[in-house]
């Protein structure tokens, strides 16, 4: 029972990862940096090629489909979509090489669908109204009553709405 | 309209990374970490750019700096500070 050689779980069984099922605090802080610096890095050739007159299709599709840091809902950032998941999410720090790649968008998952807001459109398309880019059905926001008039109001209605699922 | 270069530090290393982001890197001329270099604002270098903007730290500049320019910047500045202790 005690001493060196008691029975624990790496000596009984060998290997034993211990990855923590979700992120830090410190960890979050620094993924959310690393999301900033993509989007500056993409907002720096854009604003210099903007100046020359020029245009690069793989620039206007990442502008167009990929949210920025400020737009993405925390959900967005910190965990991804896994079929095989409880609840169809995990963290991001499963995904390998997480550091280095861009990871954004995800598809809807059943516990979202349920939602009324969220649940007919995508964060994307929701994104895309709030910019003015898409053309969103009113009546759909019934819980919110209305559309939000402001991207914070949004993010905070889904926060509070996804933590009560 | 004066001619811009990117400047385009490599911050992250590839390491791991697939073959086709690191021939992007060797394309661009990247070898190692917090290297830098310049390249003109054109559409075959941002799309380049694009392609590892996970990686790589950007600026847009007016003139590439030369190889003896850009170890200058690095340089320490030369001789002391006499600190004094703080009158408390």
């Amino acid at each position: 029972m005690f001493g060196a050689f008691r029975f624990t779980n790496p000596l009984s069984g060998g290997l034993l990862w211990k990855t923590p099922w979700r992120l830090s605090r410190f960890q979050k802080t620094r993924q959310r940096r690393r999301l900033r610096a993509v989007d500056s890095v993409v907002a720096t050739i854009d604003a210099a090629l903007a100046k020359q007159g020029q245009t690069l299709t793989a620039l206007d599709t990442w502008k167009e489909k990929m949210p920025t840091e400020a737009e993405m809902l925390p959900k967005d950032k910190y965990t991804i979509f896994d079929r095989k998941e409880k609840r169809y999410r995990k963290g991001i720090h499963k995904l390998p090489k997480w550091t280095r790649v861009s990871q954004r968008l995800n598809p809807l998952d059943t516990k979202r669908r349920s939602v009324g807001v969220a649940g007919r459109y995508s964060t994307l398309r929701i994104v895309q109204s709030l910019r003015g880019e898409a053309d969103v059905n009113e009546s759909a926001w019934g819980p919110m009553g209305g559309l939000p008039r402001r991207l914070g109001d949004f993010v905070q209605y889904c926060n509070s709405s996804f933590r009560l699922l | 309209m004066s001619a811009s270069y990117f400047r385009v530090t490599l911050h992250r290393s590839a390491i791991g990374l697939p073959e086709r982001t690191r021939g992007v890197l060797a394309a661009l001329g990247l070898r190692k970490r917090s290297q830098t270099v310049f390249h003109p604002v054109e559409p075959q270098f941002a799309g380049m750019i694009m392609k590892v903007k996970e990686l790589v730290r950007v600026s847009e500049v007016d003139r590439a700096l030369s190889p003896k320019e850009l170890r200058e910047e690095r340089r320490p500045e030369r001789g002391f500070w006499l600190e004094k202790a703080v009158p408390r």
